[in-house]
């Protein structure tokens, strides 16, 4: 399925990131600040001009993008949309992100798009289905994309293979490379009842080329005591930290983000997460390497 | 199931909250599959209400936070959006405002909407750097009147029944200074963009008339003549305004 035409591969430092929003955007541009690079959602520069590409122009000229899409329903049954795949060749063409993001999901059925990351079955149907997606979206963008594990909540009776193989045969079959959601990880297995820290054992980590850590809420007024809901509202939890922290460890650091979309905090607190991701990530470097990059 | 089967019946299940959950979804008795489903459709549902508060801030601010959200529930099903593009969601939103019996006592809400979308366009047009007025100078004095211009992209003239411009402002002005009172009476104002920042003006009805003829790519000559039939029309002013506004991005000297 690999097409032969080069494809632009994912290359951004290997430090600590941020989600950009902004509000934050004077505090950034000081520069004192611990994130290497930032992140922002390829649909809110979808307008064709004014204050959101002036910021991100400027972002740009300072920092290395990553682009993370939450629009092209790459599990949809009825095929990418492809005025949206454009836009999307437009604004990659036009910033050249070091990273292109998307989900292992769907969110768009009929003409109607849901804004969520809706879950799929993992079955041979949907293996190739999102192989011949992800193989239009690389081939139209020129560039390899990065495919996020989602968090879920539910999961289906005919699922004829396990997430993490999912993930990877659509690796092989595509030469995607893969974001690794450690809090999606994380909620997941407590939904659905797996030990998140096999699902990372057993997850093909020299494909990921980001790591994604964020916060979750619990569902309070659930009777189901077991729901956590991936919230993207406060910062990593302890346990977040925990898996991360071993997680790197083993496989030496990768770039990694910190998501915070709701409930956004002042730019000192979300700093302070990005710092201290950054340090795990150094304390993750080989003997003797941090001293020579 | 295949995906279709599966995707479809997911949909009908997400908007429709007494709907039947799709088959196939495990279940064990830690469980409560209603609960999880309820996780997508609050998603859904809190995360389009909100692109709505975002994009309609005076309408919210009009009728209620609660009022807005359980309004806006019944528009995302009617109207769920055609395009991951959220900046742009609510289309519809003004007409659905019109024929919302619930609102039927503020006839102006869908006219706030209206100039509410139409900030939102402005605040998002093409860039496209402006002339200064000098260049009309250095036209000659027989050509100006034949010459026609482009204005920026980031420029909208909308006129209301309801004296919508009035209604937003005294709704953003904080606390109780400076509020006026509101004359009902049809307004038409200029929407555009300074240093990326959107701003208003009201505009009298003649230079309304101007402004729209060249926009529609009229002359100079033509569209103060047409805007000349509005009683009160005053040329010098509706140039100043063009020019204040920076509005012009191209003259077309018509050979």
């Amino acid at each position: 399925m690999i097409t032969g035409n080069p494809r632009i591969k994912p290359c951004i430092p290997v430090r600590a990131g941020a989600g950009f929003k902004s509000v934050h955007y004077d505090e950034i541009l000081n520069g004192d600040h611990a994130a290497g690079w930032f992140e922002v959602h390829a649909e809110n520069y979808m307008g064709e001009g004014g204050r959101p590409h002036e910021m991100l122009e400027r972002l740009r000229a300072d920092y290395p993008l990553s682009f993370h899409g939450v629009g092209l329903s790459i599990g949809s049954a009825d095929g990418i949309d492809t005025t949206h795949l454009s836009r999307l060749k437009n604004l990659c063409d036009r910033y050249q992100p070091n990273i292109f993001s998307e989900h292992l999901a769907w969110s768009s059925h009929g003409d109607s798009f849901f804004n969520d990351l809706l879950p799929l079955p993992y079955t041979k149907e949907t293996l190739s289905l999102v192989v011949s997606h992800i193989d239009q979206i690389q081939t139209s963008l020129g560039r390899q994309l990065l495919l996020e594990n989602p968090s879920a909540y539910l999961t289906f009776e005919e699922n004829s293979f396990t997430e993490v193989e999912f993930l990877n045969q659509v690796a092989c079959r595509t030469g995607c490379g893969l974001l690794l959601d450690v809090n999606n990880v994380f909620v997941s297995a407590n939904n659905l009842g797996f030990d998140a820290q096999h699902y990372l054992t057993e997850f093909p980590v020299e494909k990921v080329g980001e790591i994604h850590l964020a916060g979750f809420s619990k569902d309070q007024d659930s009777s189901d005591e077991s729901l956590l809901v991936d919230a993207h509202d406060r910062a990593p939890a302890e346990a977040i930290w925990r898996l991360f922290m071993s997680l790197v460890g083993r496989i030496g650091p990768v770039p990694t983000l910190i998501e915070w979309d709701n409930n956004i905090p002042s730019w000192i607190e979300l700093n302070a997460e990005v710092q201290k991701a950054g340090q795990i990530l150094d304390a993750a470097f080989p003997l003797g390497e941090v001293a020579n990059v | 199931m295949s995906n279709i089967g599966l995707q479809y019946s997911f949909v009908k299940s997400l908007l429709a909250p007494d709907a039947v959950l799709p088959t196939g979804l495990v279940s064990d008795q830690k469980i409560d599959l209603q609960k999880r489903f309820s996780v997508y459709r609050n998603n859904v549902m809190s995360s389009l209400v909100s692109a709505l508060t975002v994009a309609f801030p005076t309408v919210e601010k009009i009728v209620g936070d609660q009022f807005f959200k359980a309004m806006a529930a019944v528009y995302v099903r009617q109207y769920p959006p055609k395009s991951p593009v959220l900046m742009f969601y609510g289309d519809e939103f003004p007409m659905f405002l019109r024929g919302f019996a619930p609102v039927s006592a503020l006839p102006y809400l869908s006219d706030v909407a209206r100039l509410e979308q139409l900030r939102r366009q402005v605040y998002h047009a093409a860039d496209a750097p402006s002339l200064s007025s000098d260049v009309f100078s250095e036209i000659a004095e027989s050509d100006l009147f034949l010459t026609s211009v482009s204005l920026q992209p980031a420029s909208e003239i909308a006129a209301f029944q309801s004296p919508t411009f009035s209604i937003w402002n005294w709704n953003s002005v904080e606390g109780n200074r400076e509020k006026q009172d509101i004359l009902s009476t049809r307004e038409s104002g200029l929407i555009w963009r300074v240093n990326n920042e959107v701003r208003m003006r009201l505009l009298p009805l003649g230079i309304e008339v101007f402004l729209r003829n060249l926009k529609q790519g009229l002359s100079l000559g033509e569209s103060a003549k047409e805007a000349s039939a509005t009683p009160g029309f005053d040329l010098t002013a509706a140039l100043t305004t063009l020019f204040e506004t920076r509005l012009v991005t191209a003259v077309n000297l018509r050979s």
